[in-house]
């Protein structure tokens, strides 16, 4: 049975770190990337993650820069985009439900409230 | 642009609650463990702090005692404190600011937008801006802080 | 002080037997802490005292006791997530043909704690399509904790309580910022009215078209489980519904009732009520990429070919087949 592949992206590498441990924790395997630019250079190259975790605040090309990128391509329109982030303003959860990330977990969270949004979305059984 | 007098200011509890969050979350599971009061940092410490443009300008930082920043990086990358070094430290006391400083940030008047962390060993001296608020805590012994600033107080 | 491996294994034990919660590793510090006070009241040395006496004698009332103790904040919004879609596809639009004549619906979350179930129900009514102005839904949230009923009533939770369970479009839509919390909005909350109630005596309340008894009677011996299934069949509604916890069955229990499955919900409805007409194209569940186009297929708990009924009144009741999962 082949592994359902998840893309974490943030430009901290303890985050990075934990995200990748949660999702693997989930059944996952896990490729990551330290900023939008980097991961959408990880998608031209051919790979194609179920689900992309998405850091907002990062240098090179941020995550709503990011979200607006993937939603644009027709041959990304599977993956499904989960923000993770610290930006918790009512406005800012708008904006990005807005441009397309179909869900959006707040720093800090627990390993529990992961794997809730993901059954939410239908990507964990 | 004004700050209105009538705009709520986060309290130094409000910032301990979501210092306490972080903690919980990703530090400690014990609801125990980070407490607030203790001893004062000294002159050694570790700062991380993350400034605030927009219609809030200052910034919010976090110091902590060397061995807590090194034990908050050991166990956010879940190594022996013994094994982290300063690109851990870095790493970690960055990311934490930083969801200690987004969360304080949706309370203040927005929209702001939220810098990339910076961290240094030593104090941080921002000029222009004025400590508002601040939290003085202590986990498993040693201290820590989180104070917001405003430019121009 | 700290307790033994076996020790907190054979209290992760105990909760999953009784509530399907699992407390994996990492919370031990969890059962120390919760459990250090019913230690100390109920005149043990230490935790470890406690465990060591559950282990050693059948004390069913302190094995209630501990695993309330442990259990009592694990409630999330939409928990379980099958009963809400289940309400949204099946049951509200079964009770808005029902109840033309009234134009009433009366939903009741007993043992509602800190408010996330009837907020969730809530949610769920004021999102759905079938529910205008023309209808009146009134939800009843009980518990016997004036402490809970206060918390509940405020309608405030933290970050990491709104991060559990609830789907950010609901989230955005239904809540506001208040200093660090969010607050339920005033349009959800005014459908909910709090009241103290202890299912243990005798209550009395209006008829309820759908009752929420969720990991409630885990609490309760066999004598008393029965009665609290007795009172509350009592004010249900013959056409009515009742919703209990994952692990939880009226089986054994309560004769008068009987199983039907709406799709992947376990619900439970008074003898002879039969089984809901089940859409084949429901409203979307909860959340769920079903809805959203350019996202593939996935399982929807609903979707998907007619569903076969059965005669009312079969034991083991009604039961539909689930519709084929991916």
């Amino acid at each position: 049975m082949l592994s359902l592949l998840a893309m974490v992206i943030d430009d901290s590498s303890a985050m990075r770190l934990i995200l990748g441990r949660i999702m693997r924790g989930l059944g996952f395997d896990v490729v990551e990337a330290p900023n939008g630019a980097e991961a959408i250079a990880r998608l031209e190259s051919g790979i194609k993650p179920e689900i992309a975790l998405v850091d907002w605040n990062m240098p090179v090309m941020d995550g709503l820069a990011f979200v607006n990128a993937v939603r644009k391509k027709e041959q990304w329109r599977d993956i499904t985009l989960m923000m993770v982030t610290t930006e918790s303003e009512q406005s800012q959860i708008v904006r990005a439900l807005a441009a397309g990330a179909h869900e959006y977990v707040i720093k800090p969270f627990t390993p529990d409230a992961i794997a809730d949004k993901l059954a939410l979305l239908g990507v964990l059984a | 642009m004004e700050t209105s007098t009538m705009t709520y200011v986060p309290s130094a509890d409000d910032l301990e609650v979501i210092t306490r969050e972080v903690w919980m979350s990703f530090l400690d599971g014990d609801p125990a463990g980070l407490v607030a009061g203790g001893s004062a940092l000294g002159e050694d410490r570790v700062t991380g702090c993350i400034q605030l443009s927009g219609m809030y300008v200052g910034a919010i930082m976090l110091e902590l005692a060397p061995a807590a920043a090194q034990a908050a990086a050991a166990a956010l990358f879940g190594m022996a404190p013994g094994d982290v070094g300063p690109v851990e430290v870095a790493d970690a006391v960055g990311e934490i600011t930083n969801m200690v400083g987004g969360n304080v940030k949706s309370m203040l008047p927005g929209p702001s937008t939220l810098s990339l962390p910076a961290v240094v060993y030593g104090q941080l001296t921002l000029p222009g801006v004025q400590m508002v608020r601040r939290a003085e805590l202590t986990w498993r012994g040693q201290p820590l802080a989180v104070s917001l600033w405003r430019q121009g107080g | 002080m700290t307790i033994t491996a076996g020790a907190f294994a054979f209290i992760a034990d105990l909760v999953k037997q009784m509530t399907a919660i699992n407390l994996g590793p990492g919370k031990e510090y969890l059962v120390e802490n919760r459990l250090a006070s019913l230690a100390r009241d109920a005149g043990f040395r230490d935790v470890a005292a406690l465990i060591g006496r559950v282990q050693l004698s059948g004390d069913d009332r302190l094995r209630r006791q501990i695993v309330e103790a442990l259990t009592t904040n694990e409630t999330s919004f939409f928990r379980d997530r099958d009963p809400f879609n289940a309400l949204r596809q099946v049951i509200i639009p079964d009770l808005c043909r029902k109840r033309v004549a009234t134009h009433r619906i009366t939903i009741w979350s007993a043992g509602c704690s800190s408010g996330q179930e009837p907020y969730s129900i809530a949610m769920t009514v004021v999102d759905h399509p079938l529910i205008n102005s023309e209808w009146t839904v009134e939800i009843l949230a009980t518990d016997i904790s004036q402490e809970m009923l206060e918390k509940a009533k405020s309608a405030r939770y933290s970050q990491l309580e709104v991060n559990r369970g609830l789907p950010a479009p609901l989230l955005v839509r239904h809540f506001e910022r208040c200093e660090t919390d969010w607050r339920v909005v005033p349009a959800v909350r005014n459908l909910v009215r709090f009241q103290q109630l202890n299912l243990a005596e005798d209550f009395e309340l209006p008829w309820i078209d759908v009752v929420f008894l969720r990991n409630v009677l885990i609490y309760f011996d066999t004598t008393t489980k029965i009665e609290v299934l007795r009172r509350v069949r009592r004010v249900l509604r013959p056409d009515g519904y009742l919703f209990l916890g994952g692990s939880e069955t009226t089986l054994g229990l309560d004769d008068e009732f009987e199983r039907v499955m709406l799709g992947s919900a376990t619900v439970y409805r008074p003898r002879g009520a039969g089984v809901p007409e089940i859409p084949t194209e429901g409203a979307a569940p909860i959340a769920g990429p079903a809805a959203r186009p350019g996202l593939g297929s996935r399982p929807s708990s609903l979707a998907g070919s007619p569903l076969p009924g059965s005669p009312p009144g079969s034991s083991l009741a009604g039961s539909i087949n689930p519709p084929g999962r991916r």
